[in-house]
């Protein structure tokens, strides 16, 4: 295969207008995304960018394996984070997790992950606050909206949507004291998240 | 008494109104500017979103993962380079997240099977129009078929694109896709498309 046949490829394989049309009109599921979900992941971008140029709040550790895609090219700026820069703070529970998805993860890290969980070992690769295993039943930190024994930039998400989504929110998620749960208490939660 | 109130959007920037190219705003973003990031976010979400959904089939899911997305997203900056585009960058992470956020939801639901979740369409009978006669027969298809054929030809990506977003050879992207529409065009139910 090579770079003369690369455009009759392409040109050679084709679908007729119609189908094409017709594939678009039904891969046309538009999801609303709520405001505070925006507010949120804004809110963390502004955290973690003012945090300083070295990054030191969200960059986690950054690992010698090559990524994924060849795409993306290390700036080679990045320096292995001490565990006290990383991402997620485990206020509870033996094992603080360290976020250090520095490639695009795999799927097959999954049924690693949950072997890991078993076992009660970190979670090495997943970017969700895979902690704990669910069955934890160690008192919860009160910004630990979601209930995973981290509190992270994920607590703020959840709050965000519990917020918008008008469901029923417990008063405890008033951390700032003021009568109302709103978006002040979205950024409280991620303040505490990012801070060291 | 809690009042609970929604939250309205802090950041009203319109991605349209921005001209930099996502190379440009990158560059901005490694250099600190946080809303170079959120013009990065509301141009690329709609899609991160749509496709978490494509893969998940649930609007919760699908939210989770556009956080995830943009969090592993952010994690990268500052030393973060572009060399292609935003959304070869963006494909796989989605995937892998998608795929992962419906394994984790599996855990708590039966043991139906991620591929039938994926691929099962809400039942519709009887299936009078051609939209969901194509559904039925997209539905049918692999994962690995389906998803080259809208890559294709709804995201109109080059075979090349495709290949690197999926992780495959450009060969094996043809041939998912050559089958993909001789599927397509021998089943009775969009057979029509290809008639001329």
């Amino acid at each position: 295969m090579n770079e003369f046949n690369r455009p009759e490829q392409d040109e050679q394989i084709e679908a007729p207008e119609e189908l094409i049309e017709a594939l678009a009109e039904l891969d046309n599921e538009h999801i609303f995304v709520p405001p505070s979900v925006d507010g949120a992941i804004m809110a963390a971008a502004r955290k973690h960018l003012n945090a300083g140029q070295g990054g030191a709040l969200l960059a986690g550790p950054q690992s010698g394996t090559p990524p994924r895609s060849n795409i993306i090219a290390w700036s080679g700026w990045g320096v292995a984070i001490a565990a006290s820069v990383v991402l997620m703070i485990s206020l509870t529970g033996p094992n603080p997790q360290t976020r250090q998805a520095d490639q695009a993860p795999e799927p097959q890290e999954t049924a690693e992950l949950a072997a890991a969980e078993a076992a009660g070992a970190s979670a090495p690769t997943e970017t969700e606050a895979m902690t704990a295993a669910p069955a934890a039943k160690a008192a919860f930190a009160r910004e630990d909206v979601n209930r995973d024994n981290t509190v992270d930039i994920l607590d703020a998400f959840a709050l965000a949507r519990q917020i918008e989504g008008a469901q029923v929110v417990p008063a405890a998620y008033d951390f700032n004291n003021d009568g109302i749960i709103d978006r002040a208490d979205v950024d409280w939660v991620a303040r505490v998240s990012v801070k060291l | 008494m809690i009042e609970i109130l929604h939250a309205s959007r802090e950041v009203e920037t319109d991605p349209q109104s921005d001209l930099r190219s996502d190379l440009e705003l990158i560059d901005a973003v490694n250099e600190g500017d946080h809303s170079a990031f959120d013009v990065l976010y509301l141009r690329h979400r709609d899609w991160v979103v749509n496709l978490a959904f494509r893969f998940t089939r649930d609007r919760d899911l699908a939210l989770d993962v556009l956080q995830d997305t943009f969090l592993y997203f952010l994690k990268k900056f500052p030393g973060f380079r572009l060399t292609a585009k935003l959304t070869t960058f963006f494909y796989p992470a989605v995937r892998n997240l998608s795929l992962t956020a419906v394994k984790k939801a599996r855990r708590f639901q039966s043991d139906e099977s991620i591929s039938e979740r994926v691929e099962a369409p809400e039942e519709v009978a009887p299936l009078e129009n051609q939209r969901e006669q194509l559904a039925a027969v997209m539905a049918g298809l692999s994962e690995e078929h389906r998803e080259v054929l809208l890559l294709r030809f709804v995201e109109g990506m080059k075979m090349g694109e495709i290949a690197e977003v999926m992780g495959i050879a450009t060969g094996t992207v043809k041939s998912r896709l050559h089958n993909a529409l001789t599927t397509l065009r021998k089943d009775e139910r969009t057979r029509k498309f290809f008639d001329k």
